[in-house]
């Protein structure tokens, strides 16, 4: 019950500020971008006979976890900074 | 500065290469072996000799057997004999020589007496090893063990180099009926080389039933310990119900023995009465399929009269034989007064002697009274009585917390701390005893559902949440109550999370970056063909391959050349993934040490 109730309070408070975003629709050309990207991805996939484009998709993809990891963990030095006097700046 | 980060990244991997030390470590340690030795590898040791009491049959005392050095006569004569009555269901432990113990308590479910493992300690440096002439000289100065009524079995042996001894003596095991319970009476003697008590020796349960041991005993110089359980109040005993006697100098070896089957109980009923009084009734141990064959006696006093009214007394006994425990319409001519003579004043009793040529244990408990036993009886004519046997079982005083759910008067308490998890007390609001642990179970199982308690209700009594982890049950069920959240709750969430995101910026972000994200997920290489090119206008096919690698040079090639690629690709995602990790802590790698960071 304890928990219950701040896993309603924080998805209550999150679903406010989310609201408080305008309201915004995707411009028409975004659904004709889109198709560019799948044939993109086609022809990236189809490189596959000289590049190893599996490994190439993991690798970017291990890239960008790490980069998220790496922000979070900025960003959290920086939270922290706050109560240490700068001692724990992501700078 | 250089140095410095050096040393912190040294310490980075050093903590990263520690951690992953620790989890192979976790993982990957042996069990420890069993501290406890087999049988078979304590007689193998000529140093560790076992007395073994195996298939302990209670109505013809066979299957008895020795296991190791067995010298009857070593003992005679001397030493201190400690004698005991075991009870089922209870250790006992024996306080002073001579005296008789009995340890109470019930135990349900399973019908076993105990495993006694007697493991020598450190005090037999001081026994003297014997010579075999002072083992001669010892066995003539030992007395013979004392055997109680019953005796099923003795023997004596010598341990450990002669340097101590046992005797020993098992009675027959006898029902108890009142406990539900099988008893029996032993004697343990427990000497050194020189004559004198054993000491030191630890007594600890390891008969591997369902009966788990209690902890290991160690007390000291005269001290002997039985533990027996009891059938399930009256039911049959199971399998795995085992039985032990067992005594050793060293190790931890155990062996377990089977128990006869436990007595059933018979009655005898008036048939002529309207109720069918009850008129005896007695418990008959009898291997399966064996009928019970009892004689009984029924003993007639009566007046009879003549036509005159002159009185003449009569006494007739007639012997008759049970035969089997569902004896129905037995009729027993009783008797028939003169010819000219009726029958004035009748009297008649079943008798409690009279022997029984099966079972050993019956207990016949009719009157031995005059009673007014029914019978068809008229003037002129005979008197008749007609008896039946019925089997019957005990009363489970316990019957009424059997019921599911447990009634609330029904309580259940662990013993011991820690808990032990082979037995409980049982309170059913008007007594208590000590239950064996299938009596325990309905109040300690099922544990508590912590995952989901929503629309549960949480039950009164001790669960075992994990293995030997006694909780009770409205704790946990509180507890996971107030912390664990419903699977509504986490679906009331997200549906307030995502319904805030429809149409909103955040959401058609996350939207359009699925849409473009998504193509690329689980991309994976083509064949050899390579991308086709449209190229016809400068006069080339229409599917021109100019990647093709399907040939077999280009395919020679491209089996070098991929796997070359994909190594220092992926080496170089991991660097770089690293990198930025490190980066994030501040630690960077650098061109040269004394040089700019980058």
């Amino acid at each position: 019950m304890v928990t219950e109730w701040f896993l309603e309070v924080l998805s209550t408070v999150l679903a406010w500020i989310i609201g408080l975003f305008p309201t915004v629709e995707l411009p028409a050309w975004f659904d004709t971008g889109v198709g560019y990207f799948a044939d993109a991805a086609s022809f990236i996939a189809d490189l596959g006979s000289v590049l190893p484009v599996g490994v190439m998709a993991l690798g970017l993809a291990w890239v960008l976890l790490c980069g998220v990891v790496a922000l979070l963990i900025r960003f959290g030095r920086i939270g922290l900074s706050l109560f240490t006097g700068g001692g724990g700046s992501a700078a | 500065m250089s140095n410095l980060r050096t040393r912190r990244r040294a310490g980075l991997w050093l903590a990263a290469l520690a951690g992953f030390l620790s989890v192979a470590v976790v993982f990957g340690t042996p069990a420890h072996a069993s501290p406890r030795g087999s049988l078979d590898s304590v007689t193998a040791n000529p140093a560790n000799v076992v007395m073994l009491v195996e298939e302990l049959d209670g109505a013809t005392g066979s299957g008895f057997s020795d296991l190791g050095q067995y010298d009857r006569d070593f003992l005679r004569n001397s030493g201190v004999q400690h004698q005991g009555t075991a009870k089922s269901g209870a250790a006992a432990v024996k306080p002073a020589s001579g005296s008789k113990f009995k340890p109470k308590g019930k135990f349900g479910a399973a019908l076993s007496l105990g495993a006694q493992l007697l493991a020598w300690s450190g005090v037999s440096a001081g026994f003297a090893q014997l010579t075999a002439e002072e083992a001669d000289e010892l066995a003539e100065a030992l007395p013979e063990p004392t055997a109680g009524a019953g005796l099923v079995s003795s023997g004596t042996i010598v341990h450990g180099g002669s340097s101590w001894a046992t005797s020993w003596t098992l009675d027959a095991p006898v029902w108890d009926a009142t406990d539900s319970r099988w008893e029996f009476d032993y004697s343990v003697l427990i000497v050194d080389g020189s004559g004198n008590p054993g000491s030191g020796l630890q007594i600890t349960w390891d008969c591997g039933n369902d009966f788990p041991a209690p902890p290991p005993d160690n007390y000291g110089a005269t001290l002997f310990t039985a533990w027996a359980a009891q059938p399930a109040f009256g039911g049959p005993k199971t399998g795995s119900d085992k039985a032990v006697l067992e005594v050793t100098n060293t190790g931890t070896a155990s062996t377990c023995a089977t128990l006869a089957e436990p007595p059933t109980r018979y009655q005898i009923h008036d048939r002529y009465s309207s109720a069918n009084d009850l008129i005896g009734s007695g418990y008959v141990t009898a291997p399966s399929g064996d009928p019970l064959t009892a004689t009984r006696t029924l003993t007639v006093e009566a007046t009879c009269r003549d036509s005159a009214g002159v009185p003449s007394y009569h006494t007739q006994e007639t012997s008759f034989t049970i035969e089997g425990l569902t004896t129905t319409g037995l009729d027993i001519p009783a008797f028939d007064c003169p010819t000219g003579e009726n029958l004035d004043e009748y009297a008649q009793s079943i008798s409690t002697a009279g022997g029984a040529d099966y079972p050993t244990t019956e207990t016949f408990t009719a009157p031995d009274v005059w009673t007014d036993l029914h019978t068809e009886t008229a003037w002129g004519t005979n008197a008749v009585t007609r008896i039946e046997v019925r089997t019957a079982t005990d009363p489970d005083v316990w019957e009424s917390c059997d019921s599911s759910p447990q009634p609330s008067l029904c309580v259940v308490a662990p013993v011991g701390n820690p808990p032990e998890t082979h037995r409980c007390v049982l309170t059913n609001g008007t007594s208590s005893a000590v239950v064996a642990w299938d009596r325990c179970k309905p109040y300690y199982e099922p544990a508590p559902d912590i995952t989901d308690p929503a629309g549960g209700t949480c039950d009164l009594g001790w669960g075992d949440l994990l293995n030997g982890t006694i909780v009770f049950k409205a704790v946990s069920c509180a507890l996971a109550w107030a912390f664990v959240p419903s699977e509504q709750a986490w679906v009331d969430a997200n549906g307030r999370i995502t319904g805030a995101l429809e149409g909103t910026a955040p959401g058609v972000v996350a939207e359009a970056a699925d849409g473009v994200y998504s193509p690329f997920l689980g991309i994976e290489a083509g064949d050899c063909s390579g991308p086709t090119l449209d190229a016809s206008f400068v006069g080339l096919p229409d599917d021109f391959e100019p990647l093709n690698t399907c040939g077999d040079g280009a395919s020679d090639v491209m089996a070098v050349w991929l796997p070359f690629a994909s190594v220092v690709i992926g080496l170089a995602a991991f660097f770089t993934g690293s990198r930025l990790i490190l980066g994030s802590f501040g630690v960077r790698e650098s061109v040269a040490d004394d040089g700019p960071r980058v």
